[in-house]
């Protein structure tokens, strides 16, 4: 329980400092975006929605439900649901490491929580850079709310060039209360 | 409009709805031939307080008509007006009328047309005056309509503006000149009353000048004031009541009207009430309101103070002893504190787990656990409430059901004061009005076809609650035509809900309707038929942890049984593991638990099993296969068996073996997943890990049944 609550306020800080380099003479509306990676592939969310990270821990397995949910957890008295983002995607089931953790994020009034392979960054973006996701084909059309491009952090620091692409996730698309909200 | 008066108009609506309920009640006590003096009176009492209440605050239409209803009630009440069925029933169709104004008045709906309603009201009275025509006039007690106008009894009411704290009391002089003419008609003496309020009476809002204005209306007189215990100036506290009347009365006044006027007069207040020539006039001490259950708003004539006097701190003498004392409180406060009450439990047991087993048996921890155990009980007795509350709208619907569809259905309700948790109570709403709904269009007859098949003219609805162990069964039955099987099966393989060639059992047919999607109306109605009914009451009854039952037989009718836990929240569980999780299964379902011996276990077919107990076979379920779990590979001699009770009969289920039993805290899926079936939901244990809390019956009940369409619900 204890290692879930350090882990957040050292993201804060870390926001707080890349907030301060990119906003400079810039009044632009911005979004602030948790980028993670899935496979070699990163992904996106808004810092918005992400009430914590906290280290994968092994949930407790529900009987009869579709595979990428992978059990419920006990997040501060609140019994919540982890999912395999991995799996819910379509892709194969994310190997588990040191760096794999849970995003818990708030969907709408309701809790859930996202394995993901490693986070890695906090960004900010303007809402102008985000594009609309093309057309393709995918199993679950929508899933992807938008891309942006952002300039990749290296860990010395430097002044890197390379731009890397980021999946903006549609969260609420993906929250697992989602087809019973359907079929209703 | 201030805070302030809003709060108080929300009070006005919490009382207005419990004077509906009241009156509804009465008036249906009343239709089926019961009109005892008690009921009728509750039933003016209750539309007598809306009228007060509603002139109050302004909600002149609802005042308008509450009044005229009220003068009909109160020729029933006077006997006047016999209450036939005729009668009763116009008074019921008034009572829907009332209920419209108060939704009216409360924003919710928009004014209903009650014209008719008037005219039929009017009607009656006119019908009652016609027959009484030569009879002596019309009781004194009614409350006079024509203000401004000299009436009948020769004076001239005071028109009181409802808002004018300022009325000039001179003006009750006039009301008061000519009390001479009443009861000119009546051998009785007058009445000498003698009337001398306690010291505080103003402080707690029982202004005496309202009941002598009461007393002068009805032709009361003052004929002398004692002043003797009037303090010096420095002495005088200018809230205190010092002085004491005597008044005369017209010897036609019922006593009844004498002793409203003293209905709201502070305790320890001195009233004598006696006939002038009685030889040793008979001094009464009057016991204020006994028996009265009339909410504390004044009579309308007697406003200037009324929103004063609608204040709860009302203390009749002989209420404030016997009567509980009440506050209103936010239902949030409450659900706040039964969160806590929850995560102390928790902590709890938690504290319990970590401490060594010497110091658990140290006299602290047991003492912590029974004082934390006694505070959740009074918690959950905070949000307990009588289902009755769900049930007080049945009638109303129940009646323009059957007006919209011209069938003729009596209502039957029983255990209606069983208690379950509110949260239930308006979850369950919904479902039920959709269950009723289903009963009046689909399963009962119409008059003539139930006639031609030798059933009696008059449809049955009964509507049950009834407490069984930690569950309530909440049942809606008609004796209507039943499910009809051909049409259900052929309309689920037309929608594709089944497929054409699957063979179901009755019963699974019948369930058939609880899908998503289905609906059989061949005219889509107003009252039902839309293909959303019975789904939605499925879904909100298992978001309640709850689950439903459909009996029906051809001809005979239909019953649905919605099953309920009793709380939504505690449990007394018992924990069991299970391939090293650990699972809760509810001790009231728990009969017993068996070590198997090698050969007590016998495999009857591929897949099942009997263990042999005390001379009976007793079927055994593996949870692992329940659940799909890996079959563990534990010999049956090394497992539990824990016999559990469900609705088809006693059951084995078979679990690794038996950890503890405990309280446990329910917490539901569906909060921020969804509810799954054959799991009640989840709870969180001393050492913070998830444990599930198992549904013995869901997991019992024909799994492949429910799982046929549980998966169709889900595709859907």
């Amino acid at each position: 329980m204890n290692t879930q609550e350090t882990a957040a306020p050292a993201t804060k800080a870390y926001a707080a400092e890349t907030v301060s380099a990119i906003d400079t003479g810039d009044t632009l509306a911005e979004r602030k975006i948790v980028t993670f990676l899935l496979g070699q592939q990163t992904f996106g969310i808004e810092m918005s929605a992400l009430i914590e990270i906290r280290e994968w821990e092994t949930p407790t397995p529900l009987p009869s439900v579709p595979s990428y949910i992978k059990g419920v957890t006990n997040l501060r008295g609140h019994v919540v649901p982890v999912v395999g983002l991995a799996e819910r995607l379509g892709w194969e089931p994310s190997v588990l490491h040191s760096r794999s953790c849970i995003l818990v994020v708030n969907i709408e009034g309701k809790h859930a929580g996202f394995l993901v392979d490693e986070v890695a960054d906090i960004v900010s973006v303007a809402d102008s850079a985000i594009q609309m996701a093309p057309e393709v084909e995918v199993t679950e059309a929508s899933l992807i709310k938008g891309l942006v491009q952002i300039g990749q952090r290296s860990q010395e620091g430097s002044s890197d060039k390379d731009q890397t692409m980021v999946s903006l996730l549609d969260l609420s698309k993906l929250s697992p209360t989602r087809h019973i909200d359907l079929a209703v | 409009m201030s805070d302030d008066f809003d709060d108080i108009q929300a009070i006005f609506f919490e009382e207005c709805a419990e004077g509906l309920a009241t009156a509804e009640a009465g008036l249906t006590t009343m239709a089926e031939g019961d009109s005892t003096a008690e009921v009728i009176a509750g039933v003016f009492r209750a539309v007598h307080s809306i009228k007060g209440g509603a002139g109050a605050f302004g909600h002149d239409a609802l005042q308008g008509f509450s009044h005229r209803f009220e003068n009909v009630l109160d020729e029933v009440r006077a006997g006047k007006i016999p209450p036939t069925q005729e009668v009763c029933r116009t008074m019921l169709l008034a009572f829907d009328v009332l209920t419209g104004h108060v939704e009216a008045a409360q924003g919710l709906a928009d004014l209903p047309d009650d014209t008719l309603m008037v005219a039929a009201l009017e009607e009656l009275l006119a019908a009652e005056r016609a027959g009484n025509a030569d009879a002596q006039a019309p009781a004194i007690a009614a409350p006079t309509e024509q203000a401004g106008g000299a009436d009948e009894f020769g004076f001239l009411p005071v028109v009181v503006d409802l808002f004018d704290l300022d009325a000039d009391p001179m003006a009750l002089g006039d009301a008061a000149a000519a009390p001479g003419e009443h009861g000119a008609q009546d051998d009785n003496p007058r009445w000498i009353i003698r009337f001398a309020p306690s010291r505080d009476a103003m402080a707690n809002g029982g202004e005496p000048l309202l009941v002598l204005r009461e007393l002068e209306r009805v032709g009361g007189e003052i004929i002398a004031v004692e002043t003797g215990s009037l303090p010096s100036l420095r002495e005088l506290d200018p809230e205190g009541a010092y002085f004491t009347w005597t008044l005369t009365l017209p010897a036609g006044v019922e006593r009844s009207t004498i002793d409203e006027a003293f209905d709201f007069v502070a305790p320890d207040s001195v009233i004598q009430i006696s006939r002038e020539e009685a030889p040793a006039p008979v001094v009464e001490q009057v016991e204020q309101a006994a028996g009265e259950t009339a909410k504390p708003l004044a009579p309308p004539t007697a406003v200037p103070s009324a929103a004063k006097a609608s204040a709860p701190a009302q203390p009749a003498e002989s209420k404030a002893i016997e009567a509980q004392q009440n506050i209103r409180v936010d239902v949030a406060k409450l659900d706040m504190l039964l969160n806590l009450v929850g995560e102390l439990v928790i902590r709890n047991s938690i504290l319990s787990d970590r401490l060594s087993s010497a110091d658990q048996q140290r006299v602290e921890l047991p003492e912590l656990a029974r004082l934390t155990r006694e505070i959740q009980d009074n918690v959950m007795s905070l949000r307990a409430q009588p289902i009755r509350q769900a049930f007080s709208r049945v009638p109303r619907m129940l009646r323009e059901l059957c007006s919209a569809t011209s069938k003729d259905v009596a209502l039957e309700v029983s255990g209606e004061t069983t208690e379950v948790d509110k949260s239930v109570i308006e979850k369950i709403g919904e479902p039920l009005t959709h269950m009723i709904r289903n009963a009046i269009d689909h399963g009962i007859e119409s008059t003539e076809e139930r006639i031609a098949k030798g059933k009696p003219a008059q449809g049955r609805l009964q509507l049950s609650a009834e407490q069984k162990g930690a569950r309530i069964f909440l049942r809606v039955s008609d004796d209507g035509k039943g499910i009809d099987r051909v049409r259900v099966l052929a309309k689920a393989v037309e929608k594709g809900i089944v497929g054409p060639d699957e063979n179901l059992s009755d019963e699974e047919i019948d369930n058939l309707i609880c899908a998503p999607g289905f609906s059989t109306a061949e005219t889509i109605s107003a009252i039902s038929g839309r293909g959303v009914g019975m789904d939605v009451v499925r879904s909100n009854v298992e978001a309640l942890g709850g689950r439903i039952e459909i009996i029906s037989t051809p001809g005979k009718g239909t019953a649905f049984t919605m099953i309920l836990p009793l709380t939504l929240a505690i449990l007394d569980g018992m924990v069991v593991r299970l391939a090293g999780q650990r699972y809760v299964l509810p001790l009231s379902n728990v009969v017993e638990t068996v070590q198997p011996e090698p050969g007590q276990l016998r495999p009857v077919a591929n897949s099942s099993e009997v263990i042999a107990m005390r001379g009976t076979y007793v079927p055994v379920r593996r949870l692992s296969e329940l659940f799909h779990l890996p079959s563990s590979e534990r010999e049956a001699e090394d497992s539990v068996v824990i016999i559990v009770e469900t609705d088809a009969g006693n059951v084995g289920l078979m679990v690794d073996t038996i950890e503890d039993r405990r309280e446990v805290v329910i917490k539901s899926l569906d909060q921020n997943l969804y509810p799954i079936r054959g799991l009640g939901g989840a709870t969180i244990l001393g050492d913070g890990s998830i444990a599930l809390i198992l549904d013995i019956d869901a997991l019992m009940v024909s799994p492949s049944a429910s799982s046929k369409f549980a998966l169709k619900g889900i595709a859907a």
